[in-house]
């Protein structure tokens, strides 16, 4: 008589048995109907845990995921899906719960593709739960396939990195294409290498290797973002190798670094296509938290801190610097930053990123000529801008 | 080294998407405090970061797991919240409360079973949720709770039967007819 409270008969059922040991259960339990109905009896019970915790998943505080591509945000209340708003009311109206949340676990995809839904806070404070549409979750999974980085809870990941390196060739090619009167391929607007094309004007170092300049201003392609600019000029071509920015959760709730989207897709190319830079511009755009909680509190809070790091994260600081909650408009940010913006808008809208917002070429002309500055190569650029106006 | 750091951003936002949520609830059921596991778990995506930059390890679901129980049972020491002095208060169950029959009869609604299972040694609980929740294999939960895979074993079984004996009052219909095996 096979002995049916054992733990290898359950392992058995639950398919954690090897073969051997597998084969001889399979024999004792032939003759023994007990042993099989325990056994279907354990299947069952398993396939009930899996589904209750599964809804336990599902059902979780909407708080805890993070990630989420809010550039579809916008979209949804410029444009207002009335069925999906419908829905949205009935579940604010009969749930006391702030959200609910779909996850679907069998998505190969990465974060774009399986965050299945967003919320927004509207002016009277309710909190509405969308269902995302099929249409969108296209777009999201576009987004996915075409290496768009998406954007990163800060509470999640705190701490984004970028090395003092890019490579070159991007601005060329566009240059290139836009002359022949081609839109140019996707995988050559770098949108990294053509923000560093140009040259900017940074503090020379004096006592330390390395300076850090650090500003915000408001978005211009996406009303509510903010744009933060991190740019690194260093004395010593081989000290700096890469910046460190993490980000103050209390203030920020998910950032996006502006271009190194190819990287994953370059990964086979050459080595040399990218050099060590001494000076480094890059652009965040971030989601910020609604800012009249700030005003109550008095001095402006910490928007992040950057560091400039030898090699990793472990080793030592050239410099490091922080920026406060003193965002200005864009009209009023530097004029390089609002260059290096442009250049940035206009390599989303070459790129038809999903992230491209409002971006459109008419301001982006309108923001590079008035950042010229006198620059032989700004004022290509605007002629750039104005050659490729036809097709954008 | 633009290609590593691009790379990882990549795999880590989807790492977070996957185990977020498996995790703080993981870390919540050792925990006891909701708020608590999801500090516990950015701390363990940190580690994770950190250790995707230093070197070429993987990052997998065992080692998540394993990160996130230890800083959880750092969290229960540093904080004397629970009873995760010692095994032998891990091994005894915590609550020895039974359903209300009321409660019983509510069996098809959902979370009934979550229900019973709350009220089970700890262990027993982690070992259902690793494995059942996270489809996690004898052999990697033995790893994350550090112990034999024949205590696995047991401890499953152990639920398991514990499971069955509390629900089967109430559920009738438990085993379908059709499918139970001639004898």
């Amino acid at each position: 008589m096979m002995k049916i409270d054992d733990p290898r008969l359950t392992a058995y059922a639950l398919g954690e048995l090897p073969e051997v040991e597998r084969r001889s259960i399979e024999q004792e339990s032939a003759a023994s109907p007990e042993a099989q109905a325990y056994v279907f009896e354990t299947r069952q019970l398993a396939t009930k845990l899996e589904d209750e915790f599964r809804a336990e998943l599902e059902s979780a505080d909407p708080a805890a995921a993070n990630i989420l591509p809010m550039p579809y945000a916008r979209l949804f209340w410029s444009e207002p899906n009335w069925p999906v708003l419908a829905i949205a009311a009935v579940l604010v109206a009969s749930f006391t719960i702030a959200s609910v949340l779909f996850w679907r676990s069998d998505s190969p995809r990465s974060t774009a593709a399986t965050s299945l839904r967003k919320s927004a806070t509207p002016a009277n404070g309710d909190i509405v739960v969308e269902y995302l549409p099929d249409e969108e979750s296209r777009m999201l999974d576009a987004a996915a396939a075409e290496n768009e980085k998406p954007f990163a809870s800060v509470s999640a990941i705190p701490v984004s990195i970028f090395p003092m390196r890019t490579g070159s060739g991007s601005f060329a090619e566009v240059r290139n294409s836009l002359a022949e009167g081609r839109r140019p391929p996707k995988s050559a607007v770098r949108i990294e290498e053509m923000i560093n094309h140009f040259t900017y004007t940074y503090p020379e170092p004096t006592t330390q290797l390395v300076t850090i300049s650090l500003d915000a201003a408001t978005c211009p392609w996406f009303a509510g973002h903010e744009l933060i600019r991190v740019a690194v000029h260093s004395r010593d071509e081989q000290a700096a190798r890469f910046v460190e920015v993490r980000f103050n959760p209390a203030q920020i709730k998910s950032y996006r670094l502006l271009g190194y989207d190819e990287a994953h897709a370059a990964a086979d190319a050459a080595p040399g296509d990218s050099t060590l830079r001494r000076t480094v511009t890059a652009l965040y755009e971030v989601i910020p938290y609604a800012s009249d909680a700030q005003a109550a509190t008095g001095a402006a809070p910490e928007l992040l801190t950057a560091t400039v790091r030898r090699e990793n994260s472990s080793s030592e600081a050239l410099a490091q610097g922080r920026l406060t909650a003193d965002v200005s408009a864009f009209e009023n940010a530097p004029t390089d930053f609002r260059f290096a913006a442009a250049v940035a808008e206009f390599g989303l809208l070459l790129r038809d990123s999903p992230y491209k917002g409002s971006a459109d070429i008419a301001s982006i002309v309108r923001f590079a000529s008035s950042a010229e500055a006198d620059d032989g190569e700004r004022a290509e650029f605007v002629e750039l801008l104005q050659k490729s106006e036809s097709f954008l | 080294m633009i290609t590593l750091m691009q790379d990882v951003a990549i795999e880590f936002s989807s790492l977070v998407c996957r185990f977020e949520r498996p995790l703080i609830s993981y870390a919540a059921r050792i925990i006891g405090d909701r708020e608590r596991a999801h500090d516990v778990v950015q701390e363990t995506f940190l580690e994770a970061d950190m250790r995707r930059r230093g070197g070429t390890a993987e990052i997998t679901a065992k080692w998540l797991f394993t990160v996130c129980r230890n800083r959880s049972l750092n969290v229960c020491r540093k904080e004397r919240r629970l009873h995760f002095v010692n095994d032998a208060v891990l091994e005894s169950s915590s609550e020895e409360n039974e359903m209300p029959s009321q409660q019983l009869e509510a069996k098809e609604a959902s979370g009934f079973l979550l229900r019973i299972i709350a009220t089970l040694p700890l262990r027993q609980q982690e070992v259902l949720q690793l494995r059942f929740q996270n489809n996690l294999s004898y052999n990697e939960i033995s790893e994350i709770m550090n112990t034999s895979v024949s205590n696995i074993g047991v401890l499953i079984h152990t639920a398991l039967k514990e499971l069955r004996r509390r629900y089967a009052p109430a559920a009738t219909a438990f085993v379908e007819v059709k499918g139970k095996p001639t004898r």
